[in-house]
Order: C-alpha cells, then structure tokens, then sequence
C-alpha cells in the first residue's frame, strides 16, 4: 500500500507543471494578500488568532478547486489511460488502491490549499498595519489549519473521490466539484459570517442549524465567537467543545464513511458504453441507389463562406451537446440567480426591492461577467484546439478551404456568449414574474448586450489572436490566462489603471430608473469600438506578416483601422484626470505640511451667501457664482487667511475685497496676507466664479453627481472655506510616519469648553437647470420664473442655518399638499408612484408628533425630492426644509412585500426629526458624544411614531433587530459609553441609541421623555453655544426623580449587556 | 495537337501469366496527372530524419509505398499533403510545385491518415457534408448526391444519422474513406488504410480502390505486402526514410527468379544458418520452421521456390540493413 502511495506522490512531484502550479499559487497568495487589506475591523490585530482562524477557514475553499482538478486527474488514473486491465489484474486488493489512492489524493490536495493560505498570511502581514507585536503563537497557525483547512480538505477530497470511484465519469466528478462549491457559498450566506449580508445576522434558529450542519465548520465557528469581545478575539483560540466541536467530527466521520463505501462498491473494470450493435436498420432504405460522381469545387470568396459558416455550425452543435456547456449554463443561472435574490429581499434592515428590469439587469452585469471570462477562456481553448485534440486536424487541414478557420472560431464564440446572455435575460423575466412585478423593459435588457455581450466578443476576439500567434497548446493557454486576469479581473485593476487598458473592466453600476446608466453607457461603448479597432488593427498586421501577397486592400483597411483606433481612444480619454493613490497621498501630506500652522490663526466666519448655481446636467457640468459676506467673529485681527477651493474645479476668478484692498486668489489654495488687517467685528466680501465638469472616465463621484437626471449635490461642500481644513489630513497613522507629519491634530476634546455656535449662515440661492426639470435647495421658496428655456428657482432661509446646503434637479412629478399652514411637497420620479401618499401620511403624522413634543418647526416648508442611485451612501438626508432620498434604497421599495416592514417612516419619522435634531436647532460639534444628540434622538422619534402608527409589537420587533445589530458589531472595536459614542460608530448612536431611549421610556414612560427632550431643546438649540451630550443628560436628570437615575447611568453612561423585555413600569410612577 | 492521349497500362500478371499490353484512345479529359517528388529531406526536431533525400515519379493509377513501421511512410505522405514543411527538395503536381502552393495540391487531394479522430456529437452525414464544404462542394443538390452515394459505397448509408464518434473501429475506418472520395480529388493518399479492416471489409475497400485508380493518383502506404501485390502496378521500398527499390511489382519479381530457395529447419540451427547464408525471411508453417534464402547458386538442401512480391519485400530490407 505504502508502494502505490508513494509511486502517486513521487510522479506528482517529478512533473513540471507541479512546481509551476505550485510557484504560481504562492507568488498569487502573497500579491492578494498584500493587497487585499483585509480587515475585519480596526481593533482586532490583523495577526490576532480570531482573524488568522477566519482567514484560514475562508481560504479552505480553495481545496474545493485543487482537489476537483486533482481527484478528476488521478482518481481513476488507470481506467482513464486504459490501463486498468494490467493494473487490477495483479494482487492489489481493493481497500488498499483505496487508501493508498486516497491518502495520495489528500496529500495533493492538501498541499497547495495549505501554501495558498500560507502565502495570503504571509502576504497580509507584510501590508497589515495592525500587529500584535508580541506572543504571536505558532498555535495561532496551526490549530485552524487542523481544525478547518485539513479537516475541510478531508471532507472535499472524500466526497469527489467517492463520486469518482462510484461513477467512473470525469464529468460527474468535475459536477460534484460544483455543487460543493455551490453549497459553500449556500453555507457562508447562512453561516452569520461577519463578511456576508452586510454585516446582519441571521436568526438563531437558522444559525444553530448551519453551525451543526455546515460541512466547512465555518457557521459553527462563527456561532461560537459571535459574542465574543475584542479582547477575546485578539487571544483566545476557538474551543474545540461544543456545537463546534460536535461539526468538526460529523464531517470526519461522514468522510470516512464515503470512502467506507467507496471501498465496497469498487469495482476493477469499466462500463460498457461504446455504441457496436450491427445494424437493425431495415434494408428498405437502400433501395435508393446513389451513384457517384465527382463533382466541381470552388474556392472563390463565396465558398470561402460556405466554408466558414460549415465550421461555425459544427463548432456549435458539438459545444451546445457537451455536458460542459449544461454546466456552465446551470451554474451561471444558479449564481446569478442566488445574486439576483440577495439583490431583491437585501436582508433584514432594508425592505424587498422591486424586481425591476434595471435591477436584474444590474445585477446580472455585475455577477455574469466574470463567470462569463470564465467561459471564454475555457472555449477560445477548446475551440481552437479541438480539432487536434480529437485528431481531425489532419483530415480537416488537408482541405482546400480552411483559411475563415479564426473568424468561424469567432463566430462560435459569439453564438456562445449571445446563448448565454438570452439565458439571462429569460432568468431575469422568470424572476421578475416571480416576484410579481410584471414589467418587463426590453430596451433595459438589450442593456445587457451592451456590457456583458460585446465585452465578452472582443475579449474571445484577442484570445483567439493570441493562440493564434501562440501557436502552442498550453504557453497559449497561459498567456490567454494572464490577459484576461490583468486587463479584465478586479485583481487586475490594480496593476492596469490607464483607461485605454481598462476598456474590458466591467461595469460596477447599479440601474437608475431615473438616469439609467447615465453617462456611462456611450463611454463603455466607445471603449468597446476602441477595442474593435485595436484587434482589427493586429489582425491586419498579422495577416501581413504570415502572407506573402499582401494585396494593396488590405494596406488601406490597416490605415483605416488605425486612425478609428486613434480617434476612438482619444474620445475616452478626453478629460482624463490620473488618479493615483500614492498621488493623493502625497498631496495630502503636502497640504498639511504646508498649512497646518495656520490651524490657530483667527480666520473670518462666512455670515452671508448670495448664490447662483446653474446647472447644465445634459453636459455633466455647473457653474457656480458666489458673494461671501465675511466677519471677524474673532477677538484678534486677522491679516491672514487661507483659502480653500475643492477639488477638479476650474476658479475662473476669485477676489476678496476688503476696504478698498482688492486680493486675487488664483489657486486651489492660498495664504493670502492682508495689508490692513481685518479687525473684530469688521466685515470683507469674497466673490468667485467656479465650474465643475464631470467625465465618466474619471469614475464615479456620489455626492458630486451631476447627472442628466436626478443629480444630488453636497454642494455646500465644494464651496470655498477659508482656514485650514482637519478633513484633509491622513488617517493612518503608518502612512502618516511615512511621511514624516507626526500626530494627527486632535478633534475638540470632551471636556473642552463649550465652542460659540456663530458659524450659521443665510442664504440667498438661485438655481438654474434645463426647461424640463426642476431643481430643489434648502430652504423657502420665495421666486422661480423661466427664460430662455431654463428654469430658475431662488431659495432663500429667514433664519440662519450650519454652513451645509445640498441641490437636486431632476424630471420631477410632484405631489403638493398643504397641512396646518404648512406646505409638504414630495418630487419624485414619475413611475416610482407607489409610496407617495403614505409618506405624505407619515410625514403629517411626524410633523404633530414633533411640533406637539418638541417645539414648532422652523420652516414654512417641507420637501422630499428624490434623487438618482448615482448618488450612494445614504438611504436619505436631511436639509434645512428639503429632504433627498436616493431612489434605490427605501423610497421605491416594495413595503408591501412579506415582512410588512414600513420603511417609509425611517424617512418621514427619522428624517424628518432631524430638522430638530440636527440642522439649524441641534447643531453639536465634533467632539464625542455629538452623534448621541442627533442620530439617537431621530431614532427615538422613528420608534416612538413606528409605535404610534403600528402598535407596540411592531416597534418591539424593530427594537430587538437593532439589539442584534449592535450585539453582533459591538465586539469588533473597543465600545465607548453613549454618551461619549464617536462618530462613526454607527451601532452604538443608531441601534444601541435606540435601545436605550426604548429603555429609557419604559423605565420614565414617554411623555417624560419628550419633557426633557423639549426643555433640552429649549436650552441648547441655536444660537446657544453648540450642545454637548451631558446637557442632556443634566435636563434628564433633574427632570426625574432620584430614584432613577442609577438606571440612568447605567443605560447612557456604562457598557452593560442590555436586553429587551424589562417589565413594562407603569407611566406614572416615575412623574415627579 | 492531338486531341486524344494514349493510355497505356499493363494488366496484373496473374498466375497464369500473361501480360497484356492494351491501348487505348480516350478523349483528353483524361488527363494524365503527375507527382514528382525530387531530393525531399525532413528532419525532426529530435534528430530523426524522417525522409532522407527521396525522389519518386508518379503518375495515374495505384502506387504502393511498401516499408515496415517507423520507415518514414507516414512522414512522407504528411509532407505531399501539406501539413508539414521539408526541410529541402521539390514536391511538384501537374506542373505546380506545391511546397510553394500547398493550396493546389489541397484542392484536388483526398487524404486517408493512418490515425484520425473526430468531432464528438455529429453525425456522420452532417461531418461528411462539412467536409464537402470545406473541399469546396457548394452546390447543396450535387454535394447531398454524392455524399449518400459516398455513404453507401462504402455501407455506412444506414447510420448516415448517427454520431461519428460511436463508430466502432472499422466503420470510422469506412468513414474516413468515404470522405477522401469527396469533391474532385485527383490525387487520393491513403495510409494504412486497411488497417483494423476484417477481411470482408478489406476486399470491399481493395475493389473500390482499384475502381478508382483509372484516372488518378493513388499513393497506398502500407506493410501489407498482399496488398500491394494486389492492386498496384508500381511500388517503391521504403526504409529508415530512403527509397531503397522502385519499380512495377512484376519486373522486381522477375528480377529474383531462380534466386530464392527454401528449407525447414529446427530453431536451434537458425543462427548457423544466418550465418552462413544469406537468410532474408524465416516465418512457421504447420508449426515448423522455414527459411528463405537469396542466393545467386542455390546451395544443396534448398529447395529452388518462384519468388513473391514478400521475397522481394525481404531481401531489400535485409540488403539495406546488411
């Protein structure tokens, strides 16, 4: 036994190819490791046992792919050389081949899963940031590579072995390869993987199931450390005892089982199959009689035709009939179907998205694509090889026409990808009826042509050239390989980033109902056109090199093809600003060392802006005009400021008058020196002229989205500033030492004195956008008129609100209604109808709550405005007056699908509660605990109109979901008390925010809340000096009886566990 | 201009012995096809030269190509057919050197390998009807004719549906001759092509191929010396890539005559033999051994036999290695 085992290794090791495979997965490990900056979160040492386990077990699904290569190989080695006659005729017996076979199919198996986890570890400690510095255990290492790569490759190997050996079909094993695969990416949906679903769990049941049931161990893993605090994952090992350990010996035992089995229905020969029988046919059918004769042949340009469409078709009927190909089919469909599903129902926190074509189609572009790389690679191989592999090169190249051979190829190839991508399309109209939104856009389809389809023909287009010129089987295939993996993967991007070079990266694009692709679309197609070119060019060089008679034709279609080259790539790069990461970097660094020391000089404070922004979104351009009414709100003089423009905007002019100093600001950034200096309390002007262009080739910008429908701009943020500006230091501390700028500057301390809140401005802004859409600012509404076929809007505050303000302009329908005094707009994209009305419900319903409980609201007006899904990162936000919601999130969302969960009143409770929590009322600094006082407070108000609108139960549900939410985040970074929480721990001021205020109205019963809400409001709001966390605090406590305030402490000041479900305190016993 | 060619060919000589010779006047769409093959070389990249500087001149009818395995047979016919280059000579067809042109000679070649494979999952008639294509049948009604005429000839007619790559051993072997007699060939090569053919179904491709080889080239490379000696009027020798003999089959047995002599011997004494006379063949008869041997005075003990077409095939081989 030991002899087979060893003759398998030994002639494993002895093939060259071993040791390219092997150098090749080590050299990939480390680049994707280096790379990859993978982290689970900032607290948790990247070498810390927790993150070395995950990515241990993570990595154990690369076995999946050696062993099913391997296996299929080497399993049934003798049958599949024909020589298993000689071999099983000596005096092996079965369960020897068996152990010995397997035993060898483990080890090689085994073995580069283990060094391609190895060179990722290696290759992310060597770009990791975040060390543990002492006692790193070899243990760390070793007990995950035990407990999951080698138990996980045991389980693998058994399973495709006993498929091998029980079946004796190639085929079948490479399908149970699939399948594997299939079920791990089942499992790690439902394994509450920290990485998976955006971070939300599932429910325990499903969780407890997978954790027994999960074949790779990861769901019980995973169960078992999801409480775990940071502290824990930084030391302990999993141990290997319960529910986890329970899962790690069924699957030994199942895999021992399997090859039990295999042992006793092994059997030495192979299955008859090949087709002999003589012919039953009756003699009827050669009554006709044919005779021969010869016949003429032709090979003009028409029979060169023939020709190739002959070839075509054979090469598609032997594809479409292979076993590979319904493989390949039913795999795709089954992984974009799962990304399709994911896309729809989106997780517990985001209700069901429509099954709209842009969605399907979306997501097929998203998910198809690769996989289509995939298929293409393994065809352009097959297909140009085929005909040598099956040995009917010497009848077929013996032939007189053959020459179309590469185009015929291409054609099938093409046949191929349009198959696949028709396949799609049916999958997405399948679903789409399935989830019962019936309306089915085929222009949004054809899309699909457009970025998978065309991408996928170019690309089979090159591959095939480059075999061709190859010539040689497998170098062929390599280089084939490495084309597509530089130019067309992810991985690759980070080497190729000229976009003339990225012409075959796809489209990471969500569809917007409102913008479509927007301006993507033509650029994609101009970069495919470019391609087309390109290819035609090298063939026409090719081709001129091969022959020998190179006719004067088809010099002209070379000069021709190079110029549609050149004109078409200076159409993509038209505009093309480089980004580089080490660039901005550098710029950054730059910037600090620069003006740093300007952080403490007294700059002026910007009271007034008169405004004009006019925007032109068929172009992707605006233009911004600008008056600034400065004052010097300091104590000290001022002679000089800093002025900063944003980026990619083009300052046509910028002049600071002051007196009769006229100061001209020529760059991105200036110091400028005053010669009369600006004394307290004395006011200057600042007037600029600035235009911003967008280019898709630069990518996508969210918050900058000027797009030709449903633009949404911050554009308060591209406004000038003046003094130095915190938010363009670097973050990261290794990156800082890299370039030398020592400690980042601090933000306001928690005990600092109080910051002066004077910054607010008033604004005057008028807008401008095309004849056929409306724009939205913030504030009223005093004029809109029309001229020369645009539209003008003027918004102006009556009082003064933060130096933030945000523009939409879109196709809008609108829906008006005025209630108590107040108008309520909603501008919304015309089909997404379905939610209107019941947001004007719960908008109504907000406004009483809050005017009711916490004061009046400030403005006359209250807008939603829709924005397009170019715009990215929030669900919505809100602006003095003027709400925007991304139409992708939560406005166009199927509130009625199973779980019932309105989401609409995260919009209209929690948005709207911000214009008393945030905004121009509650307007906290940047210290900690300021996300407390306006995020935590709009979500008290959500729940509390949640329990208004649906009843106690139903906000119950939203409450214990917010627990699960910040349970499972909170043991990923150190936890601060609330009232300190910093900003972006969004679990702790949203989910344990509204646990707590939950608790807190349990514990003092409602009513009293809203009183020291109201009070606090009162007290702090502007022009108060900007409110802290323990202002709060202070009215709560002195609004309460005593006997509560220990409670108190403990829910807003501590890191207790929590938990729902206190015995419900009757309102009244805690009134003072 | 005379607008008739003479065609004269000599018939087989049979055991009887006659030797005719017929003239005849045909019209001058005979044409009289030629392959001249002058001073070919191919070496391999491993060192083996496969042709070593060989000339033939071949005209219509059927042509032998006679050499044991590994003699350079299918080297050479690869090379006339064009998918591998020499690396010197001249390889000219009907006037048109086809080492220039390879195009030329592949518009009127139909081409046997020795070892072929096919497309899976196609069906015989559809493999054929792109192999028509390919040779430049295009008009559908002739090519569907003479393919099912094809398919019954040699009597795959009734599994004309069925996928190629089912076939067992002899009906692919029948297949592939099938579609060497697409088109228009004018000059056919077929390598080993008897191979893996029961007896019946060699007869039935013997006749066929002697129907043929009227008015065309037909090179048959093979080691099958009966079946040389059965169809073709000229032949060549061919080993270790030279051309060792060459000529009509008849005239190479005539030139033995009264050379070749017979014995049967016990085992043991075969080395003493060979050592002593000129031994070119020893084969069993009825389980006894006997030799043959070339001898220009049969020595006692031998018995004086009529030399075969093998006796010839025998003594060039073993004169080549000697």
């Amino acid at each position: 036994m030991t002899a087979l085992f060893l003759f398998d290794i030994k002639r494993f090791f002895k093939r060259w190819s071993t040791s390219v495979l092997l150098t090749l997965i080590v050299a990939l490990g480390v680049v994707i490791g280096k790379d990859a900056h993978f982290t689970i979160s900032e607290s948790v040492y990247q070498n810390s046992p927790y993150q070395i386990s995950f990515i241990t077990a993570l990595f154990s699904l690369s076995a999946i792919l050696f062993s099913t290569i391997f296996v299929a190989q080497h399993a049934n080695k003798e049958l599949d050389n024909n020589f298993q006659q000689i071999f099983f005729s000596t005096p092996i017996r079965k369960n020897q081949f068996i152990a010995a076979r397997f035993a060898s199919l483990l080890t090689i198996s085994f073995l580069p899963t283990l060094l391609f986890t190895g060179s990722f570890l290696l290759g992310h400690s060597l770009s990791a940031t975040n060390l543990r510095k002492e006692h790193v255990s070899l243990l760390y290492y070793i007990q995950p590579v035990l407990l999951f790569t080698f138990i996980n490759t045991l389980f693998i190997t058994a399973v495709l072995s006993f498929a091998g050996w029980i079946s004796k079909n190639k085929l079948i094993i490479y399908v149970s390869g699939l399948f594997l695969y299939m079920l791990y990416i089942v499992t790690l949906i439902y394994s509450g993987s920290p990485l998976m679903a955006g971070a939300l769990p599932q429910s325990e049941q499903s969780r407890l199931i997978s954790a027994v049931v999960d074949p790779f161990g990861m769901s019980a893993y995973f169960y078992q450390t999801s409480t775990w605090t940071v502290e824990q994952r930084n030391t302990q090992l999993v141990s290997v005892k319960g529910l986890f350990a329970l899962n790690r010996m069924i699957v030994v035992l199942v895999s021992f089982l399997l090859l039990y089995i295999s042992a006793r229905k092994f059997s030495f020969l192979k299955k008859q199959s090949k087709f002999r029988s003589k012919s039953k046919e009756n003699s009827n059918e050669n009554n006709l009689s044919f005779s021969y004769k010869r016949t003429t042949t032709q090979h003009h340009a028409q029979a060169h035709l023939k020709a190739l469409l002959s070839f075509s078709k054979i090469h598609l009927t032997y594809i479409v009939k292979s076993i590979p190909f319904i493989l390949a089919l039913l795999y795709v469909l089954f992984g974009v179907g799962m990304e399709i599903y994911a896309a729809i129902e989106k997780g517990i926190r985001i209700p069901q998205h429509y099954a709209s074509s842009g969605l399907m189609t979306a997501t097929i572009i998203q998910h198809f694509y690769e996989l289509g790389l995939i298929i293409v690679l393994y065809y352009t191989f097959d297909i140009f090889w085929r005909s040598n592999t099956v040995r009917f090169n010497l009848i077929e190249n013996s032939t007189a026409n053959t020459s179309t051979g590469y185009f015929a190829k291409w054609i099938s190839l093409i046949l191929v990808t349009i198959l696949f991508t028709v396949a799609l399309i049916f999958e997405g109209i399948a679903f789409q009826l399935l989830y019962n939104y019936p309306i089915i856009e085929w222009k949004v389809y054809s899309n699909l042509f457009l970025f998978v389809s065309l991408p996928l023909i170019l690309m089979s287009g090159f591959l095939l050239l480059i075999k061709k010129v190859i010539n040689r089987k497998y170098v062929g295939l390599g280089v084939a390989i490495l084309f597509v993996f530089l130019f067309a993967t992810s991985i690759g991007k980070n080497f190729i980033t000229y976009p003339l070079a990225k012409i075959f990266y796809g489209i990471r694009l969500n569809y917007s109902d409102m913008n479509g692709f927007g301006q993507y679309g033509s650029y994609f197609a101009v970069g495919i056109f470019y391609g087309f070119c390109c290819l035609a060019t090298l063939l026409i060089i090719y081709y001129l090199v091969k022959k020998t008679n190179r006719k004067w034709q088809v010099w002209m279609m070379l000069i021709v093809s190079v110029s549609a080259s050149f004109w078409f790539g200076i159409k993509l790069l038209d505009g093309y600003k480089p980004k580089s990461e080490t660039a901005s970097l550098l710029a950054q660094a730059n910037y600090e060392t620069l003006y740093r020391k300007y952080r403490n000089y007294p700059q002026p404070t910007v009271t007034n802006i008169i405004t004009t922004v006019d925007l032109f979104p068929e172009k992707n351009a605006y233009h911004i005009k600008g008056s600034y009414t400065l004052e010097n709100k300091t104590n000290s003089n001022i002679d000089t400021i800093l002025v900063n423009f944003a980026d990619d905007f083009d300052i046509n002019s910028a002049v600071l008058r002051h007196g009769d100093e006229i100061v001209t600001v020529k760059d991105q950034y200036q110091v400028l020196a005053l010669q009369k200096a600006l004394l307290p309390n004395q006011k200057a002007t600042f007037h600029f002229n600035i235009s911003y262009k967008w280019k898709a080739v630069n990518g996508h910008t969210s918050f900058n989205a000027i797009v030709e429908n449903g633009s949404f701009m911050r554009i308060s943020r591209y406004y000038p500033h003046f003094g130095y500006v915190l938010e363009n230091e670097i973050e990261d501390e290794t990156i800082r030492n890299k370039y030398k700028l020592g400690a980042k500057s601090a933000l306001t301390a928690f005990d600092a004195p109080k910051t002066a809140n004077n910054d607010f401005i008033m604004l005057d802004m008028t807008i401008s956008t095309p004849g056929n859409q409306t724009a939205l600012g913030v504030g009223e509404l005093t004029k809109s008129w029309k001229q020369q076929n645009r539209n003008y809007f003027q918004y102006k505050t009556d009082d003064p609100i933060p130096f933030r303000f945000g523009v939409s302009s879109a196709q809008y329908a609108i829906k008006r209604e005025t209630y108590k005094g107040k108008s309520f707009e909603i501008y919304y994209h015309p089909t997404h109808t379905e939610n209107v009305d019941h947001l004007l419900k719960n908008a109504r319903i907000t406004m009483d709550y809050c005017e009711t409980n916490f004061g009046p609201y400030p403005f006359k007006t209250i807008r939603f405005a829709e924005v397009s899904g170019f715009t990215r990162g929030f669900a919505a936000t809100a602006y003095p007056a003027t709400i925007y919601m991304t139409e992708d999130m939560i406005f166009h969302s199927n509130i009625k699908a199973d779980q019932q969960q309105d989401v609409i009143n995260e919009l209209a409770g929690h948005e709207l509660a911000h214009l008393w929590w945030g905004n121009n009322q509650i307007s906290p600094d940047d210290r900690d605990g300021s996300a407390m006082l306006t995020e935590t407070f709009a979500m008290y108000t959500e729940m509390m109109l949640l329990k208004k609108m649906y009843g106690k139960e139903k906000m119950l549900d939203r409450i214990k979901m917010h627990l699960d939410i910040y349970s499972f985040n909170k043991g990923f970074s150190i936890e601060q008390p609330l009232y300190k929480v910093q900003a972006g721990e969004t679990h702790i001021s949203y989910s344990k925010g509204a646990v707590v205020m939950y608790l807190l109205s349990e514990l003092i019963g409602e009513q009293k809340v809203n009183e020291v809400l109201r009070s606090f409001s009162e007290k702090h709001k502007f022009p108060n000096p900007k409110p802290v966390s323990t202002d709060f605090l202070t009215e709560l406590y002195r609004l309460t009886n005593p006997s509560v305030h220990s409670k108190i402490d403990t829910l807003f000041k501590k890191i207790e566990p929590l938990s729902v479900g206190l015995p419900v305190i009757p309102e009244d016993s805690f009134r003072q | 201009m005379p607008n008739h060619i003479h065609l004269i060919w000599k018939t087989n000589r049979t055991r009887a012995g006659t030797t005719g010779v017929h003239r005849i006047l045909l019209p001058k769409s005979f044409a009289m096809n030629k392959l001249l093959i002058k001073n070919l070389n191919k070496t391999y990249s491993n060192g083996v030269k496969a042709i070593n500087n060989i000339s033939l001149e071949i005209s219509n009818g059927l042509f032998g190509l006679l050499g044991p395995n590994g003699a350079g047979k299918s080297s050479l016919m690869r090379t006339i057919v064009g998918l591998q280059h020499a690396d010197s000579g001249e390889i000219i067809f009907n006037n048109v050197n086809v080492v220039d042109d390879p195009f030329f000679l592949k518009k009127q070649l139909g081409f046997l390998p020795q070892d072929f494979g096919v497309y899976p999952k196609i069906a015989a008639y559809d493999l054929l009807n792109h192999l028509a294509i390919l040779k430049g049948v295009t008009d559908a009604h002739e090519r569907k004719e003479q393919i099912l005429s094809l398919l019954q000839k040699v009597n795959l007619y009734a599994y004309r549906k069925k996928e190629v790559h089912t076939f067992s051993g002899g009906m692919k072997q029948r297949f592939g001759v099938a579609q060497t007699l697409l088109g228009n060939p004018k000059i056919v090569i077929v390598d080993e092509p008897t191979a893996g053919l029961d007896p019946e179904e060699r007869n039935r491709f013997n006749s066929l191929l002697s129907e043929l080889g009227e008015d065309i080239i037909i090179i048959l490379s093979t080691h099958l010396v009966e079946d040389v000696r059965n169809l073709c009027s000229q032949m060549a020798i061919i080993n270790n890539g030279s051309v060792l003999k060459q000529g009509n089959p008849n005239d190479l047995i005539a030139g033995l005559q009264g050379r070749i002599g017979r014995k049967q011997i016990i085992k043991q004494e075969l080395d003493g033999y060979k050592r002593d006379h000129r031994v070119i063949s020893s084969q069993f008869i009825t389980g006894k051994l006997n030799i043959h041997i070339m001898a220009d005075m049969m020595p006692a003990g031998f018995q004086p036999i009529d030399p075969t077409l093998e006796d010839v095939y025998f003594s060039i081989l073993n004169q080549n290695s000697n």
